[in-house]
């Protein structure tokens, strides 16, 4: 199925098709969301208005590990079958993954406060979100830190592979630790903890940021190809010019 | 197995000829640990409550120093695609570069703790926990460090970069490791810590070499 | 008026509440924004090294 991606023009043809939907579902959906979370749902009789945070907190921490995931995944394609689109969308998700990170760390830092009167907290939960914060960074660093963007973008993927085990870390960390921050209550067994009129919101706020992620994830693909094209004429325009020197031009299907 | 020992042996006689170096990496460690005291007050019972914590970040800010040499001289000179023409893998290779690099830095380390230990007036309850922890550890840290080594080689800023790869990766042994120290001092067994330090390694142990050994190979192409 | 001023006041947690809807806000805006100039930017220089009439 994903070889029919391959081609560049044609992704580019589905991306320009898609991207309209993605940006209208993402409208739609965080409208609903956010009346439904900041108007039409009641308030926690514990913790009060500040459950509101919530909707915006758990999708956002949602969000980060699934774009490492879908990170890690992209680069594994990009190692192992070298397909061309797939080291692309790596680079492409990152930035979106590294903002839901560094926005769940804010709002759970401005939920935890009034919750458990505290800014900040060195439990399981937290640090390893914070390691997750900097595993982004680092692939970022390391992506641009070449002259030539394929070879960033292999060493970048395989750090993003090694930071992988961070991720059930994460995960789990609420189970096998004792950790200020609450266990999980929607993915668990027995169905969710929550009552459905919190739900719907939380859920509808996770759709949104999906349907966010998918949006500007399409932009950025769709710029990186376009990138790859500039690069590709870049170095003919140089080969063409030094006509006394031996082409520089990269071996077919390197330039991609 | 010789060619294993033949990359140890070349590699430590490298490193002894720039002996200094090694050296300047332990002076770099004690001196930072004896910052602690200056900057904090000489106040035993703070310094003792720091002490473990203090001692690990020395020791992996001190690892990290001679990282990034780790395979670059080899890069620049041409000896990696040598190496890697070997019959024996590039993963033995990596194995016996780390192998090396802990001679270097993690064993120097480890016999330099209980100077610095005592320096700073930490229990004696401690220490065993302190060095049990930086024997199992510190293996982890050059493990570790090998991977950011190799995946740095030909970029820019390479120094910085490593420490931002590496860093968030050695959070684990820091966690752990000054946490057996400070259950040891707190007059708890401090096995469960190393335990996870032992595990730790032993994921280690067949994950880096192959990982880095993948980092090395995208280097040269 | 009332009523709502009330409901901004969310119960004295207005302090934590808007700022961290302000702040997911601000960043989401913020990185479509940046995206989309950044593919702006590559469609107006791809123009320029390769004119549109050039393409097949």
């Amino acid at each position: 199925m994903f070889h029919r991606f391959a081609n560049p023009a044609r992704f580019l043809r589905l991306a320009a098709a898609v991207q309209p939907w993605a940006a209208g579902a993402t409208v739609v959906l965080l409208a609903t969301g956010l009346v439904l979370g900041l108007v039409a749902s009641p308030a926690d009789y514990q913790q009060g208005e500040t459950v509101r945070i919530m909707y915006v907190h758990v999708p956002s921490a949602w969000m980060a590990i699934f774009c490492y995931s879908a990170l890690a995944g992209a680069c594994a394609v990009a190692l192992i079958w070298k397909h061309p689109l797939a080291g692309l969308a790596a680079r492409a998700t990152a930035p979106i993954g590294a903002a839901f990170t560094f926005l769940a760390l804010v709002t759970g830092s401005l939920w935890g406060k009034p919750m458990w009167g505290t800014w900040w907290v060195w439990d399981a939960r937290l640090t390893s979100v914070l390691v997750l914060f900097f595993l982004y960074l680092g692939y970022m660093a390391l992506d641009n830190a070449f002259d030539d963007p394929g070879r960033g973008a292999k060493a970048s993927s395989i750090l993003a592979l090694v930071g992988f085990v961070n991720v059930p870390i994460i995960k789990f960390s609420v189970d096998w630790w004792n950790t200020l921050h609450q266990p999980s209550s929607v993915v668990k067994m027995g169905g969710p903890a929550i009552h459905p009129s919190m739900l719907t919101p939380l859920l509808l706020m996770g759709l949104a940021f999906t349907t966010y992620y998918v949006w500007v994830l399409l932009i950025r693909i769709r710029r990186e190809i376009i990138a790859t094209k500039i690069r590709a004429l870049q170095m003919r325009q140089a080969a063409g010019q030094g006509a006394a020197a031996p082409a520089a031009a990269p071996a077919p299907g390197e330039a991609r | 197995m010789s060619g294993f020992v033949l990359v140890i042996r070349r590699d430590l006689h490298l490193a002894f000829r720039q002996g200094f170096e090694s050296l300047m990496v332990v002076a770099f460690f004690v001196i930072a640990v004896l910052l602690f005291p200056l900057g904090v007050g000489p106040e035993t019972n703070i310094l003792a409550r720091i002490l473990p914590g203090v001692i690990w970040v020395a020791a992996l800010l001190a690892s990290m120093l001679s990282l990034e040499r780790l395979f670059q001289t080899d890069y620049e000179d041409g000896s990696l695609e040598l190496l890697a023409l070997q019959p024996v893998a590039l993963e033995v290779m990596v194995m016996a570069k780390v192998t090396a690099h802990w001679l270097t830095t993690g064993l120097p380390l480890i016999v330099a703790a209980p100077l610095l230990a005592v320096l700073m007036n930490m229990p004696a309850d401690g220490l065993w926990a302190l060095m049990a922890a930086l024997v199992i550890g510190t293996p982890s840290l050059s493990l570790i460090g090998a991977i950011g080594a190799a995946l740095i080689l030909g970029s820019r800023r390479g120094g910085i970069l490593l420490s931002l790869l590496v860093l968030p990766l050695y959070i684990p042994v820091l966690i752990f490791g000054a946490s057996a120290v400070d259950a040891a001092l707190g007059g708890f067994s401090a096995k469960p810590q190393l335990l996870i330090l032992s595990g730790l390694l032993v994921a280690a142990l067949p994950l880096c070499p192959w990982a880095g050994a993948a980092a090395l190979r995208q280097s040269m192409e | 008026m009332d009523a709502l001023t009330s409901y901004f006041y969310m119960d004295g947690y207005a302090g934590f509440i808007w700022p961290a809807y302000a702040i997911v806000t601000a960043v989401l805006v913020g990185l479509w924004m940046i995206s989309r100039r950044s593919l702006r930017d590559a469609e107006r220089t791809l123009d320029t090294l390769s004119p549109p009439e050039d393409r097949q």
